[in-house]
C-alpha cells in the first residue's frame, strides 16, 4: 500500500530575488498551498500544517510550533486529493533564524499526516524567519 | 517558550514598569523619560558566591577527612596508602575550594570598602537590532582611590547546555564583544561618584535575546571597575535585546560610534537552497488570484529534523 505523498508550495516572501524567496519578516503571514494525494485508500486521524522552529549545534535541542492548521480530519479514500491554502502567522517575538557558532535555529513549514498504529508521513520545507532588516537593504529595483 | 520571552520582555505593574535583568532579582527600573536603570550587584553578590563555595567546600571536606582520619586510626598496611594518595587528590581540591571561597569573600569585602553598588541608565531597554544607545554608569566611592581605569562591553554570548552521558555540560561563546574605555587613570574622594559613559550599537544583522532550555542567546554589559593596587569590581548586566528593527536610526557621530562585528547571516541557510524549479503549470495547481504573487516549489528541510 503507497502512502499520500505529499506537496508544499510556498508564495515568494516579501523580498524578491532568490536569496529570500522563503524568507519572512517576523510579524508576517507564510503563505502556500498544500496538496495530498493518496493512491490508496489511507486510515488517519488528522493532518496539520505548522510553522515551527529547532535549535541545532552543541546544545540538546529545543523546539517550538509557532503556528498550526488543521487541513483535513478523517480517512483518505483511493485516489484522493486534496489541495489547501495556508496561512502560518509568524511571531512577533521570534525567534529570528539564526546561524551562530554554539547554536543554530532553523524554521520549517511541517505537514503532518497523522496516521493511526503506524509511522506519520512528514513532509518540511525550510523557510527563514528574519527581522525587517533586509526590506532596507536587497530590496530589488522596480 | 513565547511566554517565557514575552514575559521578560515587559513586565508592567502599575506604572512601573520592570524588565528581570537575571535569577538575582535585580530588575530594570523604567524611568518616565523612557530611560532604563539598573543598580548592580555591588560586592555583595561576590560575598554570596563566596559564602555558596565555602559551603559546598565545608560539605566536600567534611566527607573526605572523615575518611581520610577514619582510615588514619586503623593499624597501618600497605593498602592505606594506595587509599591515603588517593584520596589526597579530593583533599586538595577540597583545600582549593577552601581557598577560593575565602579568597572571593576578602575580595568582595575589600572592593565593598571602596567603592559602593554602581548604577547603570540606558536610554531604553528592551533595544532593538540596529539601535545605538548610551550607557551611564555611576559608582559612588566610600574611600578614596585611584581608578585605572572603568571598560564597559556589550557583549552578546552563545549559550548552550548538553548532555554527555550522565554529565550536563554547558559551553558558552561571545558572539560579539565591543569593549570601551569610559574612564581612565582618575583620583576619586569619598563621597565622589565614578561616572563614566559609553555608547553602543546593537549590530543589525545580529541576533536577539532568546531564552531556550538549553540553548540561549545572552546579551549583557560587562562592567569591569579597575582600581588600582586593589581588587577589581566586576559584573555582567543582562539587558534584553528584541527581534524588531530600529528603523529610525541616526547615523552615528564621530567620537561615539562603535564598531560591532556584524553578526552571523542569518540568510546563509537559503543560500544552500536547491536551485528554484518551475512554477506549477496545471489548474489543480494553480495559486489563488493573488496579483503578483510567484509560487516556488520549496526545498525541503533536512531529514527527519521536524518529527
Amino acid at each position: 500500500m503507497s502512502k499520500p505523498t505529499v506537496e508544499i508550495l510556498l508564495q515568494q516572501g516579501p523580498w524578491p530575488g532568490d536569496d529570500y524567496r522563503h524568507a519572512w519578516p517576523i510579524g508576517a503571514a507564510v503563505r502556500g498551498r498544500v496538496s495530498i494525494h493518496a493512491p490508496d485508500a489511507t486510515k488517519t486521524r488528522r493532518m496539520t500544517a505548522e510553522l515551527a522552529w529547532r535549535t541545532e549545534g552543541r546544545g540538546d535541542t529545543d523546539r517550538g510550533t509557532a503556528a498550526s492548521v488543521t487541513l483535513h480530519e478523517g480517512d483518505l479514500h483511493a485516489g484522493a486529493t486534496l489541495a489547501r491554502d495556508i496561512e502560518l502567522a509568524v511571531p512577533e517575538d521570534g525567534p529570528l533564524t539564526y546561524d551562530g557558532h554554539l547554536i543554530r535555529i532553523m524554521w520549517a513549514v511541517v505537514v503532518r499526516i497523522d496516521i493511526p498504529w503506524g509511522r506519520d508521513v512528514i513532509e518540511t520545507v525550510e523557510v527563514a524567519i528574519l527581522s525587517d532588516y533586509e526590506s532596507a537593504a536587497p530590496r530589488a529595483t522596480p | 517558550m513565547k511566554d517565557r520571552l514575552r514575559n521578560q520582555t515587559n513586565q508592567v505593574h502599575a506604572g512601573v514598569s520592570t524588565l528581570r535583568a537575571d535569577r538575582h532579582a535585580r530588575t530594570w527600573e523604567h524611568l518616565p523619560d523612557g530611560r532604563a536603570r539598573l543598580r548592580g550587584g555591588g560586592a555583595k553578590k561576590g560575598i554570596v558566591g563566596g559564602i555558596v563555595l565555602l559551603a559546598f567546600a565545608a560539605f566536600w571536606n567534611g566527607i573526605t577527612w572523615t575518611a581520610v582520619l577514619s582510615m588514619w586510626s586503623d593499624d597501618g598496611s600497605g593498602m592505606q596508602w594506595f587509599f591515603f594518595a588517593f584520596m589526597g587528590i579530593f583533599v586538595l581540591i577540597g583545600l582549593l575550594m577552601l581557598l577560593g571561597g575565602v579568597s572571593l569573600v576578602i575580595k568582595a569585602v575589600l572592593v565593598g570598602r571602596q567603592i559602593a553598588a554602581p548604577t547603570l541608565t540606558l536610554d531604553r531597554l528592551p533595544l532593538r537590532l540596529g539601535e545605538r544607545f548610551d550607557v551611564l554608569y555611576e559608582q559612588p566611592v566610600r574611600r578614596a582611590c585611584r581608578i585605572a581605569s572603568v571598560k564597559l562591553t556589550l557583549v552578546c554570548q552563545e549559550w548552550v547546555r548538553y548532555r554527555v552521558g550522565t554529565d550536563t555540560r554547558t559551553a558558552t561563546h561571545e558572539a560579539l564583544s565591543v569593549e570601551q574605555v569610559a574612564l581612565r587613570d582618575t583620583h576619586v574622594h569619598p563621597g565622589e561618584t565614578i561616572t563614566a559613559r559609553a555608547a553602543f550599537e546593537i549590530p543589525r544583522a545580529g541576533m536577539h535575546s532568546f531564552e531556550g532550555h538549553n540553548n540561549r542567546i545572552k546579551w549583557f554589559i560587562r562592567v569591569h571597575t579597575d582600581i588600582a593596587n586593589w581588587p577589581d569590581y566586576t559584573d555582567d548586566v543582562p539587558i534584553q535585546v528584541t527581534p524588531r528593527l530600529v528603523h529610525d536610526a541616526a547615523p552615528p557621530t564621530a567620537d561615539r560610534a562603535v564598531s560591532c562585528h556584524p553578526g552571523p547571516d542569518r540568510a546563509a541557510p537559503l543560500r544552500a537552497n536547491a536551485p528554484v524549479t518551475a512554477a506549477p503549470s496545471s489548474a489543480a495547481d494553480a495559486p489563488p488570484a493573488d496579483a503578483g504573487v510567484s509560487w516556488r516549489e520549496a526545498p525541503r528541510a533536512s531529514g527527519d529534523d521536524f518529527r
